[in-house]
Parts: C-alpha cells; structure tokens; sequence
C-alpha cells in the first residue's frame, strides 16, 4: 500500500488543479452556450415593430405622432403577442 | 399568428409605420371597452367562417380604416382566412401611405425588445434578468416554437444578494429566484394550463467560486430545478440550469449574470406531452 501512496497523492493533487482550473473553462463554456442559445438579432424582428401595451396607449401615441394603428385581437388566450408567451 | 405573418420581414416591412398593439382574452365580455366597441361593430365577428384571430387597422384619430380575419391563408385565403401582405397593401393604399420600399426603414431594429433599466447607469447590481425561452430548432411540436419569448424580471438588492459573492460554495435556495422560473412555459399551450401557476418550486442549486482574471471574479451556479402545476397529474417543468456570474473586484455585488436553463415542459392537458423548452438569462443592463 505505502508504495502506492505517492501517486495515489499525485492523482488527488493533480485532480484538485484539474478541478480549479475547470471552474474558469466552465464559466467560457456557459458563455460559449449563452451564445448558442441567445436569439440572433434576425429572430427578434417582431421588436422591430413599434408595440404598445394595450390599445389605449397605441391611441394616445398614434394621435401625437399622427400614425395608424394595427390592432390584434385574440379571443380565445390569454397570454401576450409582445412577449410571445400567447 | 407570432410565428406566422408576424415573423415575416414582408410583413413587418408593411407594419412599420404603425403603432402595433394586442388584445388576448377568453371572448367579448373579457374585452375592454375600446377593443369591444371596434369587435362588435365589425362585419368579422358575425362571420360564420370566422376563427379566433382579427385584426383591425385604425387612422391616427382612433377609426377603423380596414378589418380582416387574422388567421393566415397565404395567397391559398379560404373562409375565415386572410392573405396579410394583400390587406396590409389595402390598408396603406386606405391610409395614403405610401408604397413601401425594401428594406427601408426609419425605425431602430428591436427598439422595443423588452428591457430593464437602472436607476443609474453605474448602479450595481443590476436591474434585472432578461429571458429567451424556446424550444430547440426543428422540434416540429405545436407548441414547441422555435419562435423566442422574451420576457424580463425585475430584480431588487435583496434578491441579488443572495447571489453575492460565495468565498466557498453554497446552497441557493431555488425559490429565492423563482421569477427566472416561473415563465418556463411554451407559447402556444391552452388557457386551462398557462393560467395555473406553478407550486413551489423544488430542486438543488449551488453557487460555488470558480477563479478570477485580470477583469473579475467569476461564480457558477448550477443545479437542478423542477416546477410543478398543482398535482401531479398537470403540467410541470424539469431542467438543469447553468449560470456564469461576475463580480467586480473587491466587491461582493453581482456585476452580470449569463447562463442557460436546458429542460423538458412535460405539457398535461388532453394526453401528454413532453416537449423541449430552453432558455438564455442574461442580467440587463449590461
């Protein structure tokens, strides 16, 4: 047993190194996925459009800015076109 | 209709002038007034063909100008069916607009992408998290859009605090962040489901150092998260969420948040259905 010890010391204190120095590739590895993950700006188009909350607030701008209004109405869920959770 | 018309530049193209705006709720007697007044008047919502899904077009003083059903029919049309580059055209040529250009634009692309603000610009910690939620490219389920929901999460010192610093890892209890949570849930699914909220929600979630360089220090947090609807016979959510944190220098306060929640919406209602649902968190601003 006793010869084992010092490689079996090395083998801890190598995998201790291994782990610190994971922990900073890890946090480049969840950026490297955040990125993947993230939307491109050519799939959030829809933000593009210029979107009020609610139909009385769409009026108040359009009647100030002198523009036309597009009004969606969805009459079975609930939810929110703007977000997307609808 | 959001992964419809709504996601194609042509249409949007045509919608660039307009103030856009949406009314969602279960019939007429839900409506607000002012949506009332515009459906009941319309020739639409005595359509025997009609669907859902309308859509009414009003000049600046507030009056409709041009009325369709919201349902897309692509050039095909068919009852309670609309082509939308075809009325969009229609309602331009009502309102004098004139013939719009490709690709020309005046408006800043995603000005209204939802966001959080800080009191200050130099205020730390942040405002909030933002989230894009969707499910994988090419998952072909109903609700299962590849199309993101954004939505934001105001967070206040208090909640950030207990993602300050950890000088060793430690335990975070999981529904101390349940706002990053909670809006785990696929557009598209029924009212019955997306109006039950989440029980508590369980799971191990772990902050745990993870070095420093030249700029910050850096924390990870992890671990498992489960969100259930009430009982265990309706919908729930499982995934494993991984978040790379930063920290100023000498400050125990959250400086930025980046990560991924990966997992499975197990949606409950008439069968069941498991389908992949994602999202990237980001703290805003940056």
């Amino acid at each position: 047993m006793k010869k084992f010890l010092p490689a079996i010391s090395f083998c801890l204190l190598a995998g201790v190194a291994i782990a610190r120095a994971a922990s900073l590739s890890e946090t480049r590895d969840i950026e490297e996925r955040f990125k993947a993950l993230r939307p491109a700006e050519s799939e959030l188009a829809i933000f593009g459009l210029d979107w009020e909350a609610d139909l009385a607030a769409a009026k108040a701008r359009a009647a100030k800015e002198r523009r036309p209004i597009f009004l969606i109405v969805v009459r079975n869920s609930y939810g929110n076109m703007f977000s997307g959770h609808c | 209709m959001r992964a419809g018309p709504l996601s194609e530049n042509r249409v949007l193209e045509l919608l660039r002038p307009f103030v856009v705006t949406s009314w969602h709720g279960a019939g007429e007697p839900e409506m607000s007034a002012d949506v009332q007044a515009i459906y009941t008047k319309s020739s639409l919502s005595k359509d025997p063909d009609r669907s859902n899904m309308f859509v009414f077009v009003l000049d600046s003083a507030g009056r409709v100008i041009h009325e369709f059903h919201g349902l897309s029919g692509g050039r095909r049309g068919g009852k309670g069916r609309s082509d939308w580059l075809v009325e969009l055209q229609r309602a331009r040529e009502k309102l004098k607009l004139p013939v719009a250009k490709a690709g020309s634009s005046s408006i800043t692309p995603l000005a209204s992408l939802p966001d959080l603000k800080c009191a200050s610009p130099t205020t730390t910690p942040p405002a909030g998290v933002r989230l894009f939620i969707r499910g994988p490219a090419g998952q072909g389920t109903r609700t299962g859009s590849h199309m993101p929901v954004v939505e934001t999460v105001a967070m206040d010192a208090g909640q950030w605090k207990a993602l300050a610093w950890p000088e060793k890892s430690k335990d975070i209890p999981t529904e101390s962040l349940r706002g990053w949570f909670v809006y785990l849930y696929p557009p598209a699914i029924r009212t019955v489901d997306q109006k039950v909220p989440f029980r508590p929600i369980t799971g191990s979630l772990k902050l745990e150092p993870a070095g420093a360089d030249d700029r910050f220090r850096y924390a990870v947090l992890r671990g498992d998260v489960r969100l259930q609807k009430d009982g265990a016979s309706q919908s729930g959510y499982e995934g494993r969420i991984e978040a790379m944190l930063t920290y100023a220098r000498g400050s125990p306060d959250v400086k930025s948040v980046r990560g991924v929640v990966e997992g499975t919406y197990l949606y409950r209602v008439r069968g069941s259905e498991p389908i992949k649902l994602n999202a990237a968190i980001e703290s805003r601003p940056e």
